[in-house]
């Protein structure tokens, strides 16, 4: 979608890339710069482009859940050593530079910091799935227990499990499944790391 | 003591930030710095600043203090009493590794 306010040209797309696919997002807007659209916004599976010159510029992303008053301090480093703050969604920081012949750019230049930022995000997906394992054990419990008892005069709590608590659950159950496997995939991108034996 | 034997040792890129506090500095006057020391070798990436930084700080090796009014938005890094002994004890640290590498070296005749 493209839309035209006052001279600038804008559009938004809708494409997903989860949190071990940092490459390949790396790659895509690298692309769409090179196409002349600049990311401007993030949101969730959102990108906000606005129309420019075609310019190759790489993008990075750093992963800092942190505090609000600490982040000016953050970004003027990175603006400091030559990338250009672009936006954040959800902890995650999307940083570009314009690429120099072929000079490779990093936000991190030893293997000890790198392997911070993903035990970070990992430990944020573990704890994302606190709630949904305190919590499934009870609504299955719930659901087997009303649809397996035999009082007739139940059926507004049978209408409400299926409809309701049954879809929930299976939507919690895709969520945790996601979360880890993303677990999973993060943990093997420390591990190759890790096997660099570089410090 | 303590506190010297749990962040130590340090790693390559943390010990040439630690030492260039020395004198007081900013983020990126650090990355200059280190830049120099280390003969255009430890070109310091933003990520792994930002990071040693705040472990430096959370563990009192080092003080941020409040910008000044010349440079309103940067922090400028003060190195502390246990981050110099920090330096003392990771420079003991690295000479006792070339001692023993170039003793063994010397042994065989290398």
């Amino acid at each position: 979608m493209t839309k035209v306010i006052g001279k600038i040209e804008q559009k938004n797309v809708f494409k997903i890339f989860f949190a071990w696919q940092e490459g390949k997002e790396e790659n895509w807007l690298r692309q769409m710069s090179n196409e002349g659209w600049h990311l401007d916004k993030v949101g969730l599976f959102s990108y906000e482009f606005i129309k420019g010159q075609p310019k190759d510029i790489i993008y990075k992303f750093d992963y800092k859940p942190f505090r609000n008053e600490k982040i000016d301090d953050y970004i003027t480093l990175f603006e400091d050593s030559g990338w250009e703050y672009v936006a954040r969604f959800a902890g995650w920081f999307y940083f570009r530079a314009e690429a120099m012949g072929n000079l490779s750019f990093d936000l991190y230049n030893d293997n000890a910091s790198r392997i911070r930022k993903y035990r970070t995000l990992r430990w944020v997906l573990i704890i994302a799935c606190g709630p949904i394992v305190i919590n499934l054990p009870n609504l299955l419990g719930r659901i087997i227990k009303t649809l397996s008892s035999d009082v007739v005069d139940d059926m507004l709590a049978r209408v409400l499990i299926i409809n309701f608590s049954i879809p929930l659950t299976i939507f919690l159950i895709l969520i945790w499944a996601l979360l880890v496997y993303g677990i999973i995939r993060i943990s093997m991108i420390i591990r190759r790391i890790r096997s660099d034996i570089r410090e | 003591m303590n506190k010297i034997n749990q962040i130590s040792p340090l790693t390559e890129t943390t010990f040439y930030i630690l030492i260039s506090l020395i004198e007081p500095l900013h983020g990126y006057g650090i990355m200059q710095k280190v830049l120099k020391l280390s003969k255009g070798r430890i070109h310091l990436a933003p990520g792994t600043l930002y990071g040693a930084l705040s472990n430096l700080v959370d563990t009192g090796m080092i003080i941020p203090r409040e910008p000044q009014e010349s440079n309103p938005r940067r922090k400028l890094y003060h190195i502390t009493n246990i981050g110099k002994e920090l330096i003392i004890y990771e420079i003991r640290r690295l000479e006792e590794m070339v001692k023993n590498g170039k003793s063994l070296l010397d042994m065989k005749g290398v």
